[in-house]
């Protein structure tokens, strides 16, 4: 397992130097670059412009650009930000925990949500609460989050005063110690709930269909006949089994868990890495734009190795050695 | 001797999109302690929903035991709550089944599934019941069993997992063993050594055995009592040696001829003409009418009784049987 781990990780590097390569062509190739906005500003002279271009480097070669850019990366230097002028690590780090707040708390939400229902649904198929939870999980898929969002700030925030719709605390007012964290919460209540639905509904049926599956398997009716309880027969013996295909879909689903919540972190003004992406879109923030991307790319593929690793945990059937 | 199992008049039916299917339609047996019982028939005939329904495993909906009686140790199954079910099975009737390769969780050890009905029916702690699982792997002939006990079922072939099978099932020394198809997946050498096995603890342990099958080989083998089903209905009954000595029901002697002899030199086996009706529209009169060779009117129009012909044996046939009135 020990060896399997390290060989996953050092076939991580070339990887990580492809979608390096990758990243950096994209990004160059699209018209405008970070400095076009100052370009369009009639007072500029062209020594001006061409002086700014030399101080960032925009003039010589793409290659020699991206080289530059590689090895600062080795070294941990991922640069500035143009717009920010702040290293775009700290950034990043500064960021990251909002949105991992955001993420983490409504993965959690949809799972505590899907996999119940998912259950009953499988072990109830064709009742009524079967094809109520077929409803949301449908509603869940197709209503796009943005315009869900809308409707929640209109019902909770807007109609109902109920909770804050704007933010990751109440601006300019210090709480003492509890009262911070109950501030805190409240402004999560509502991106939690709009990502941990929406997010529910795919997993939800994804549970429903694997779990229908297991539970028509001999070794289901085998725990019958032991003379287990049923709720023994499906929440030990059939859901470990079904749980199985759903951690792949967990594996992957962490790298749209962040870049996924750009939506709604814009439309929440929740101070995350998915506003600060969408803002280094727009501006074509070069060195914040690739260092978000390539932070997205080494999640990605923890993702997918944190799936493998699970699954021999899961399945004993999978063994790596 | 008292009946250890009695069944009366079950029917159990399966209600689907296009009909009712009558899977199960009157069938009566018993089954005395230290018996083997073989219930023998073709894909279809209801001999494993015969033995499902013992159970009380019919999955409903779509299936329902619609009516009859089953009898085990002086209690009708058929009235038990759940909660009482449940401490029957595992525990007074224990069951093993055709696929050894499927049947046992992928995701847990063979010790932790043997263990977990010894846990729940003997009332033993874990210690106690690893123990008693090793004693019992080591009783099927599973070599080294004490090593083996934390392996996954992945590990083993698929006569070891028949074995492990067996050793779960008779874990709590159960009174009835039901074996549906037991070595039909097996190749014929470690068939064998499964049927040797079966034997060998039903003699120790005195267990009653109810073998499903469609091999009139192992029948032939292990059972003392027979009965063979057609359409959901039992069409003969006789010990192993009248039975296969002089089969009365068409069908029957139709099963036997079909076999492969080791007497007789043919370049084709023998077969039943036609196929096993269609369990929505069984013919009326009796089911085997389309297919038998010996037909007269009668027999498309009224089902026959079960009726004995003396002694233990009983056959449901018209040929046997004489309708008042009839010629």
């Amino acid at each position: 397992m020990g060896k399997y781990i390290i060989r996953r990780l050092i076939q991580q590097i070339p990887i990580l130097i492809g979608v390096s390569i990758l990243l950096f062509t994209i990004f160059h190739f699209a018209p405008g670059n970070p400095l076009a906005s100052l370009f369009s500003d009639p007072n500029m002279t062209p020594e001006q412009i061409q002086q700014l271009q030399e101080a960032y480097g925009f003039d010589r070669p793409a290659y020699e650009q991206y080289f530059d850019w590689l090895t600062n990366m080795l070294r941990g230097n991922f640069g500035r930000s143009i717009q920010l002028r702040q290293p775009v690590s700290v950034l990043i780090q500064e960021r990251m925990w909002t949105t991992f707040q955001l993420a983490f708390g409504s993965l959690f939400l949809s799972l505590l949500i899907a996999i119940p229902i998912g259950v009953i649904s499988a072990t109830k198929q064709y009742s009524i609460f079967d094809y109520a939870g077929t409803i949301f999980a449908l509603m869940g898929i197709s209503i796009p989050s943005f315009f869900f969002a809308l409707l929640m700030i209109r019902f909770f925030g807007i109609h109902l005063k109920w909770l804050p719709i704007s933010g990751a605390q109440s601006p300019g007012i210090i709480y003492a110690f509890p009262y911070n964290i109950i501030d805190r919460a409240r402004h999560m209540i509502l991106p939690l709930a709009v990502l941990g639905l929406t997010g529910a509904g795919s997993l939800m049926r994804y549970t429903r269909s694997s779990m229908l599956e297991v539970i028509r398997q001999d070794y289901i009716r085998t725990a019958r006949a032991k003379g287990l309880k049923e709720k023994v027969v499906i929440y030990k013996h059939a859901l470990r089994n079904a749980l199985i295909p759903v951690i792949t879909l967990l594996g992957f689903s962490l790298p749209t868990l962040f870049s996924g919540a750009v939506i709604i972190e814009i439309m929440f003004v929740w101070p995350g890495m998915g506003r600060m992406q969408f803002n280094s879109v727009i501006q074509r923030d070069y060195p914040l734009l690739l260092g978000i991307n390539m932070f997205l790319a080494l999640l990605t593929l923890t993702g997918n190795l944190l799936a493998d690793i699970s699954y021999a945990f899961v399945d004993p059937r999978i063994r790596y050695d | 001797m008292k009946n250890l199992l009695e069944v009366k008049n079950l029917r159990t039916h399966f209600y689907t999109e296009d009909g009712i299917i009558p899977a199960v339609d009157g069938v009566d047996f018993s089954l005395k302690p230290g018996q083997t019982l073989g219930i023998v028939g073709e894909s279809g005939c209801g001999k494993s929903i015969t033995s499902m329904s013992v159970m009380r495993l019919i999955p409903n909906p779509p299936g329902k035991i619609v009516d009859g009686q089953i009898t085990f140790d002086d209690r009708n199954l058929l009235t038990l709550s759940e909660a009482e079910m449940r401490k029957i099975r595992g525990n007074d009737i224990a069951m093993i089944f055709q696929e050894p390769m499927t049947s046992l969780n992928p995701v847990f050890t063979i010790g932790s599934q043997i263990m977990e009905a010894i846990m729940l029916h003997q009332k033993l702690d874990k210690k106690a019941a690893r123990e008693k699982c090793i004693e019992m792997l080591n009783l099927v002939g599973i070599p080294r069993a004490a090593e083996i006990v934390d392996d996954y079922p992945h590990q083993f072939s698929g006569g070891m997992r028949q074995r492990v099978m067996i050793a779960m099932a008779l874990s709590c020394n159960p009174k009835l063993l039901i074996a549906d198809e037991p070595t039909t997946a097996l190749d014929v050498t470690i068939q064998a050594q499964i049927l040797e096995l079966m034997k060998e603890l039903k003699e120790k342990l005195n267990t009653a055995i109810m073998l499903i099958t469609h091999d009139l080989g192992v029948v032939a083998e292990m059972a003392d009592y027979i009965i063979v089903m057609y359409a959901g209905r039992v069409v003969e009954e006789a010990n192993v040696y009248d039975l296969f000595e002089a089969p009365k029901h068409p069908y029957t002697v139709g099963l036997l001829n079909s076999k492969p002899n080791l007497q007789r030199t043919a370049d084709r086996l023998e077969v039943i003409p036609g196929s096993v009706p269609n369990p929505l529209a069984i013919p009326p009169g009796c089911a085997f009418n389309p297919r038998c060779p010996h037909v007269m009117d009668i027999c498309r129009e009224e089902m026959p009784p079960l009726e004995s012909i003396g002694g233990e044996r009983k056959v449901r046939c018209w040929l046997h049987t004489k309708k008042e009135g009839a010629k």
